[in-house]
């Protein structure tokens, strides 16, 4: 209690602080969105290699002082994205195999182009890890833009990315661009994790687009309401995140991810029709009956 | 009589090796059409290139005297069961109503009269009582009966369904093809993918036979002959007789 509202307290005072838990909150409800799309069409892994591909860009946007380190971002994040594509059709190295490649490919570009660079300003620890208590204003606008845009996307566009997502041959039937849908998602990949970069960096980013989802996932049979789920855990996991690690003065985005896991466990275990725990105990009481 | 699908000289290669070859018939207005052959013969490639899904080599497509982008709407598609996730967080009833998508606007949302439309369309195939459930919940047959539903609330003038058949209970399959026949009636053109050759002859109006090329299509008593069938399937059947005639058992 007491140590609540000394966070409390530190919130009125510190600008930085209301900042760390705005941009958490923005990419908790982004990414749970986003992210139940991803989970539903099975691109987990994508998410992942997206996010990794996602350095190089960061770092060329850095070095050439652009404060629009995000189009960088893209660019590397949806070359990955047609690299991956482009590997798997065009070899008979399947989708998995090629994800591995460009994953630790793009990434290891990224880290090798960081290094040449020490002794700059750019933090590698803070791209890969996030630094939400160093978040600024501008951080803190961009982050507001890509989620204002990309849910405004999902709003316009949900009856086609649902069609897409559940029935892709119906999809193609009734003349939708199943592919070009499928491009758009991942340069939406690479802006949420261009957003999530303070807040939990690149490495944990996927965690934030599964983790909250598949939460969600496993507690209701609709899709309007796992993505109301979804980002309630996401903004859960932000802000308890974000108070633990000034309380306890640990890293924040670690912190934050740790907060979704042990919500997922609950739900794995207790959710009322897919919880395991419960599962378990239906089977012994029907077994001793 | 004009014809309600046309095709022309259809051939579709795959990764080098042929899927179709060179097909060419003319299907009339408000029949039931079932496509039989072997596994692998194309049955589903035929479909997906008709409906421009996937590249032809060549060939023409032409539904109503139209090409198919201008009538993608008129038609529905039922897909095979085994294409969905069924663990998909979606009730009976949504599936149903994603039959209207084709005839709304890009941003715009199924209204009242979608809704209304959704669940006439269950209850022309009794899952009515079902529309609250999520669609992993029920049998394949019911699956099956659902997405018919929603090719229903779709409204078009020709059907294409996948397998419908497949792995499904004798009650649905028994629903299904009686209310095909009902939609048939009422001017529909229905297209049905089937792989088992022992009701062929009750439930179709007419035939192909397919193997990569058309080995036959027309009226199901000329089609239906031992010759033609054992030709479709390499000659991997054995031909029975019985008293009605002659029966044709897959081996």
């Amino acid at each position: 209690m007491e140590e609540l509202s000394y966070f409390l307290e530190a919130v009125s005072t510190y600008t930085f602080l209301q900042n760390g838990l705005i941009a958490g909150a923005l990419v908790g409800v982004l990414c749970g969105v986003v992210g139940c799309f991803i989970i539903l069409r099975g691109m987990a892994l994508m998410g992942e290699a997206i996010s990794h591909a996602v350095l190089p860009g960061v770092v060329i946007s850095y070095m050439l002082g652009s404060s629009g380190f995000f189009i960088g971002a893209v660019a590397t994040g949806a070359l990955a994205a047609l690299g991956i594509g482009f590997i798997s059709q065009n070899s008979k190295v399947k989708d998995d195999s090629a994800i591995g490649i460009l994953l630790t490919a793009t990434f290891a570009l990224g880290i090798v182009m960081v290094t040449t660079l020490s002794g700059t300003s750019i933090d590698v620890w803070h791209i890969l890890f996030g630094n939400v208590l160093a978040v600024s204003r501008q951080d803190l606008w961009v982050t507001l833009g890509i989620t204002v845009v990309v849910l405004l996307a999902i709003m316009l566009f949900y009856k086609q990315l649902v069609l897409s997502t559940f029935d892709p041959t119906m999809a193609q039937a009734i003349g939708l661009p199943t592919k070009l849908i499928h491009y758009i998602l991942m340069i939406v990949l690479s802006l949420v994790t261009v957003a999530s970069l303070n807040t939990v960096g690149i490495i944990l980013v996927v965690a934030m687009l599964i983790t909250p989802g598949a939460t969600a996932y496993l507690l209701t049979e609709r899709l309007p309401v796992m993505l109301v789920l979804s980002s309630l855990f996401g903004v859960i996991s932000a802000v308890s995140g974000v108070y633990f690690s000034y309380i306890y003065d640990v890293a924040t985005g670690a912190s934050i991810v740790v907060v979704a896991s042990i919500l997922f466990t609950l739900a794995f275990f207790f959710s009322p029709k897919q919880g395991v725990a419960l599962r378990w105990y239906k089977k012994l009481s029907t077994g001793r009956a | 009589m004009t014809s309600a699908v046309q095709v022309k000289n259809l051939s579709v290669t795959y990764h080098g090796h042929t899927a179709l070859e060179n097909i060419s018939f003319d299907a009339s207005p408000q029949q039931l059409v079932g496509i039989i052959g072997p596994n692998g013969a194309g049955k589903s490639t035929l479909i997906k290139a008709m409906l421009g899904m996937v590249r032809k080599n060549h060939g023409e497509v032409t539904v109503f005297g139209k090409s198919i982008s201008k009538v993608r709407k008129q038609i529905a598609y039922v897909p095979q069961r085994s294409m969905i996730d069924f663990d998909f967080p979606v009730l009976v009833e949504d599936v149903v109503l994603m039959g209207s998508y084709p005839h709304l606007k890009w941003w715009k949302r199924p209204g009242k009269n979608e809704r209304k439309q959704a669940l006439d369309s269950l209850t022309q195939v009794g899952m009515i009582d079902y529309r609250k459930r999520q669609i992993g919940e029920l049998s394949g047959g019911q699956q099956q009966r659902v997405f018919l539903a929603r090719a229903l609330a779709q409204g078009g003038d020709i059907l294409f369904l996948d397998e419908p058949f497949a792995g499904i209970d004798i009650s649905s399959e028994n629903i299904i093809i009686e209310l095909l026949g009902k939609l048939r009636d009422e001017g529909k053109t229905i297209f049905v993918v089937h792989h088992d050759l022992s009701k062929v002859d009750k439930y179709f109006d007419s035939l192909m036979l397919l193997n990569k090329t058309l080995i036959g299509f027309g009226e199901k008593e000329k089609v239906f002959q031992p010759e033609l069938v054992s030709r479709a399937y390499n000659g991997n059947i054995a031909l029975l007789s019985d008293k009605d005639g002659k029966v044709v058992v897959t081996g």
